[in-house]
């Protein structure tokens, strides 16, 4: 009992390790690549914070909250019907806030296990622990990801005279062509959590693939996965979870909360186990 | 000069990742023929059947090859995917030769100003082939299957408007005006690979060095979105079916001559400057 209870802090104690070595190394060491995050997040809003400054400052709007800005930026497209009228064109900055968060998923983990990590693997004393610190590792850059972005946006706001609240203003995101007649409160959760979710879901996937295909075509997959989202509407291609045009309380019978959450959670748990087992079988010298 | 160009030509096109990305840019082809070019060969034979009949106009190679396609997921993909496929070749080539040493070995035999210049040509290259050959492939196969018919005005099914860069070459000499644009494609394609070559000198790692020059691709697609001149963004212009009106051809120009000087004009120099051992 004792020698179990060993193990287990021992266990508990290398994943701790490991965590803390790819908080360092895998986040904190690429800050730069992070802060192009906010700096993305700001272009992405300029044109929202021109149009908005003036629709407040003529009295035309209710006000202006984090949860306004925050739909406008992952509002996404529209479903899209293919014909021979209508041209395919995903959003520039809906696709570069997507692109940013695959490049920065995309190689951290293959080129460390190529370098030093050998150390903290063999420190860790297990792949399945080295594997799990990798995956907490994507769990904490998607966070980190929209926490930096979160904060931007609430800088946006504030500077426009905005309030950090969430309450939804059906005028404001009328003027810029987002129907939000449809919304309920119930959806709130949903609009926050779906497009981390999404990004998680997918950088899981990334983390796989790294192992299987490298990080070159694991980004050219990444991208697929997101032109396809844009262009058919379904759950799974998981694009669609980031792009709040497509949730059903703006366009019916589309994108759900609750099979989005279950899909995801399917994926990023299939993602975990056969990473795992692909990760316990690499190649590693 | 001669035997480093030959030299490094050999690496760039005999490697393993030069016939992946060609193999990636096919599949993408193919599957534009399979899904829009082969379901037109029923309207193709209906055309031959109801001859005569006022009204129908038989849909060309010009309107469904894979760069003529505005509606479709492939084409999108192919022409977003262009900076991924050109830079995979050889564009991190002068990285590796300085974290491996080997490129002080070719300096001790070989003038450093022909290794930059030669490297450059080599990674120039490399990008434009696996871009292009695809292209070709897809071109060839639509030529197989549906006809060459000359395009007209007066049908609206063509992409190509007054107002769009070289249209009268585009219905007097639409495989010219093809020819033309695959050279266009060719030069962007040497230019994209070739910024890899000047994130070398400041990037330690590989994937950065790869994956930068499409992030860029990417960050000017929505730069571009965001001031509302969509036509002179790369992703857009490099697409023969113009997907927005008045792209310009000397802009076009005035961009290649800055990316030509951004990678090599900056890496044959900086390469000059810098201490190798």
């Amino acid at each position: 009992m004792i020698h179990s209870k060993a193990t287990v802090k021992s266990n508990i104690s290398s994943i701790i390790y490991s965590v803390r070595y790819d908080f360092w190394q895998g986040i904190m060491k690429r800050f730069p690549v992070f802060l192009g995050i906010g700096f993305i997040f700001l272009l992405a809003n300029i044109t929202f914070i021109k149009k908005t400054a003036v629709l407040l400052s003529s009295g035309n709007s209710s006000g202006l909250s984090f949860a306004d800005i925050w739909i406008y930026t992952f509002r996404g497209m529209e479903v899209y019907t293919p014909s021979e009228n209508s041209k395919f064109v995903i959003p520039g900055f809906w696709l570069l806030l997507q692109v940013y968060f695959s490049y920065l998923v995309s190689f951290w983990p293959y080129t460390n296990i190529s370098g030093h990590g050998h150390q903290v693997l063999l420190r860790c004393q297990s792949r399945w622990k080295w594997w799990i610190g990798k995956c907490l590792w994507v769990g904490m850059s998607t966070i980190g990801y929209y926490l930096i972005g979160a904060v931007t946006l609430l800088l946006c706001v504030w500077l426009n005279g905005g309030q950090a609240d969430l309450n939804v203003h059906n005028d404001i995101l009328s003027a810029f062509q987002i129907p939000m007649d449809g919304y309920t409160a119930s959806w709130l959760l949903g609009i926050f959590i779906l497009p981390v979710l999404a990004s998680l879901t997918l950088g899981m996937i990334q983390l796989v693939l790294q192992f299987c295909v490298g990080p070159m075509i694991t980004l050219i997959i990444a991208v697929a996965i997101l032109v396809s989202s844009a262009f058919f509407s379904n759950p799974l291609l998981i694009g669609n979870q980031a792009m709040i045009w497509r949730y059903a309380f703006i366009t019916p019978h589309e994108i759900d909360f609750l099979p989005s959450l279950i899909i995801d959670a399917i994926l990023i748990i299939a993602a975990f186990i056969l990473g795992g087992w692909r990760f316990s079988r690499y190649d590693i010298l | 000069m001669k035997q480093i160009f030959k030299n490094e030509l050999r690496r760039a096109f005999t490697g393993i990742p030069f016939f992946i990305a060609i193999a990636i840019g096919t599949v993408i082809a193919f599957w534009q023929v399979i899904q829009y070019v082969i379901p037109l060969t029923e309207f193709v034979n209906d055309v031959h059947t109801y001859a005569g009949k006022p009204g129908l106009f038989p849909l060309s190679v010009f309107n469904k090859w894979i760069g003529a396609e505005r509606t479709g997921l492939p084409s999108y993909l192919f022409f977003l995917v262009i900076p991924l496929l050109a830079s995979l070749p050889y564009g991190d080539s002068y990285f590796q030769d300085r974290k491996t040493g080997y490129i002080r070995h070719i300096l001790i035999r070989q003038n450093k100003v022909q290794y930059y210049v030669a490297k450059f040509i080599a990674v120039f290259l490399s990008g434009d082939v696996v871009v292009v050959i695809p292209l070709i492939i897809n071109l060839g196969m639509s030529a197989l299957i549906l006809p060459s018919v000359l395009p007209e005005v007066s049908t609206h099914t063509h992409a190509i408007y007054a107002h769009s860069m070289w249209s009268s070459l585009y219905y007097a000499h639409p495989y010219v005006y093809i020819g033309l644009y695959l050279l266009l494609i060719f030069i962007f394609s040497g230019l994209w690979a070739s910024i890899s070559l000047s994130v070398s000198f400041f990037s330690g790692n590989r994937y950065v060095v790869l994956l930068f020059p499409f992030v860029f691709y990417v960050f000017i697609h929505a730069i571009t979105n965001l001031l509302n001149i969509d036509r002179m963004s790369p992703s857009v212009f490099l697409r023969p079916s113009q997907p927005e009106a008045y792209i310009s051809f000397p802009i076009i120009l005035g961009e290649a001559v800055l990316l030509l000087l951004m990678t090599g004009g900056f890496f044959v120099a900086k390469g000059k400057a810098d201490d190798t051992f």
